[in-house]
């Protein structure tokens, strides 16, 4: 099996979190960024157990046919509920063909799910690869519309809190982006360095991210934040500097960008995963990986409630999953 | 890297909003005045139209059949309020018609559709401008101007136009 850097998993997590950070839903404020912020920790502690079981021999990857189907489904799973978070805000950012109806979304999805497969066909050694182009030219994207963003910043923005803002609210709504944390569990063990490292690099990357993102919708759209269906993409919207021109295509393109390579990154593990469990299926792997996560997604459309639980859910899977084999592998040490 | 190259390529092409439209098809909105009742449209080529509409929404589709042509918000510069619900007005331009967010918005004491069809968008959105960086009006960004009216108080201060351009204040409430 082809690796991956620890500098590159760590990009392929991100740029899935991006991505999520992007499909944001609802209104934001600075106690948005401390439930942010706080999520992610107890992502950090229920990942804890994944170190402790790669340090002792292996992960996810080699721990047997349960808990490598097991991370398979939270893998697809989370897949769907990608693809769910693209239907929802496909329209809101102009992506043309969303406006044909539901036959528009699908394409949508069908597309992104193509160029994803394009990606997880090449393997883990190409997911890197582009997952780190992507982070870059994403990381540099967003700096430029936060410059943007900085021009229209009105900081009293960041003292309005409203009390629909409350923190156990903001905090599950933290522990909900949970999809950069999974690609992490699922991958760590094979970039051939320290576990201990790539989570840590992951979620000092994830603080900033997530910190600066939040923070800068809520200078820049904090005082109509009441009318922000998609607060990130409203602050894309609002941050252009010249009234000719439309910085949101430029976060269009980033948004794209993320959302193919997130795609990829939760379905290169899956792929991988699947191809071991059932050697018969390897060559179409990554096709029934991808099938079957647009299907997860047409449920978590349908169902958005379910979407919600499954996602602030994973971190505990990944948890329960991981400290099961940590304590099993003590018990026969 | 021919990979990583084929993939950006394809999203920006199939997801980026790239799609051929003649721009002889579509009409510039660049200022609209809004009274009860009806909704008055100024486009960056030809006449004002003004058309009778209980919403914006209808209003937009009774312009596009009037013109003849897709109608394009999202340069508008100038909103003129009239006797209407500034919030939700404002609200809707704000997130429907996605007009910039720089677009200015000015206050009428009488009919906005009438004073916008006598003194045209441009002079308007020239004197407001002026008015602002000399403080002699407040700042009326339609940004500014619906924070203020989504804050506690839900009023805004605008720059009050007439026919010779802004000629003072006046204070709206949201609703």
């Amino acid at each position: 099996m082809n690796r991956l850097s620890g500098r590159q998993l760590a990009a392929a997590a991100l740029v899935t979190d991006a991505f999520t950070l992007f499909c944001l839903r609802g209104g934001l404020s600075a106690v948005s960024a401390a439930g942010f912020l706080a999520g992610a920790l107890v992502q950090l502690l229920a990942l804890l157990p994944v170190i402790g079981c790669i340090s002792a021999g292996g992960g996810l990857f080699s721990s047997g046919r349960i808990v490598s189907g097991a991370a398979v489904l939270l893998l697809i799973g989370w897949g769907g509920a990608l693809f769910a978070m693209l239907w929802r805000t496909s329209g809101v950012v102009f992506i043309p063909w969303e406006s044909h109806g539901p036959f528009g979304e699908l394409l949508v999805g069908a597309a992104l799910a193509g160029a994803a497969l394009y990606v997880t066909s090449g393997g883990l050694r190409t997911l890197g690869r582009c997952a780190a182009v992507a982070a870059v030219i994403g990381g540099l994207c967003l700096l430029g519309l936060m410059l943007s963003a900085a021009v229209s910043s009105e900081v009293e923005n960041l003292a309005i809190n409203r009390t629909a803002d409350s923190f156990p609210r903001e905090f599950l709504r933290g522990l909900s982006l949970s999809g950069g944390s999974l690609v992490i569990s699922s991958m760590a063990e094979l970039t051939g360095e320290s576990p201990k490292r790539s989570v840590g690099r992951y979620f000092a990357g994830k603080a900033i991210l997530g910190t600066s993102v939040i923070l800068t919708s809520v200078l820049v759209a904090g005082g109509v934040m009441e009318l922000a269906g998609f607060p990130v993409v409203m602050a894309a919207q609002l941050s252009q500097p010249f009234s000719s021109q439309r910085i949101d295509s430029l976060f269009l393109i980033v948004f794209s960008v993320c959302g193919v390579f997130g795609a990829a990154a939760l379905a290169a593990p899956a792929a991988e995963l699947t191809g071991r469990l059932f050697p018969k299926l390897r060559r179409f792997r990554s096709v029934i990986v991808l099938a079957l996560m647009l299907a997860a997604g047409l449920f978590f459309a349908w169902s958005e409630t379910a979407g919600r639980v499954f996602t602030i859910g994973t971190p505990a899977a990944v948890f329960l999953l991981s400290a099961g084999v940590w304590l099993k592998r003590r018990a026969g040490a | 890297m021919r990979r990583i190259i084929a993939v950006f390529a394809a999203v920006a092409a199939l997801l980026t909003g790239c799609s051929p439209e003649r721009i002889q098809d579509r009409a510039y909105l660049r200022s609209a005045a809004v009274d009860s009742g009806k909704v008055t449209f100024e486009f960056f080529e030809g006449e004002p139209m003004t058309v009778p509409a209980e919403d914006l929404a209808e209003a937009l589709r009774e312009a596009e059949l009037a013109s003849g042509r897709k109608i394009y918000t999202g340069y508008t510069e100038l909103i003129v309020l009239g006797n209407c619900p500034a919030k939700s007005v404002l609200g809707e331009m704000l997130t429907v018609w996605r007009v910039s967010p720089e677009c200015i918005v000015l206050g009428s004491s009488g009919s906005a559709g009438e004073l916008l069809t006598e003194a045209t968008g441009e002079l308007l959105e020239g004197s407001a401008k002026l008015a602002a960086g000399r403080g002699d009006s407040p700042e009326s960004g339609i940004i500014t101007v619906l924070s203020q009216l989504l804050s506690e108080k839900n009023t805004a201060e605008l720059p009050l136009a007439d026919s010779r351009g802004v000629c003072g204040k006046i204070t709206i409430c949201g609703d």
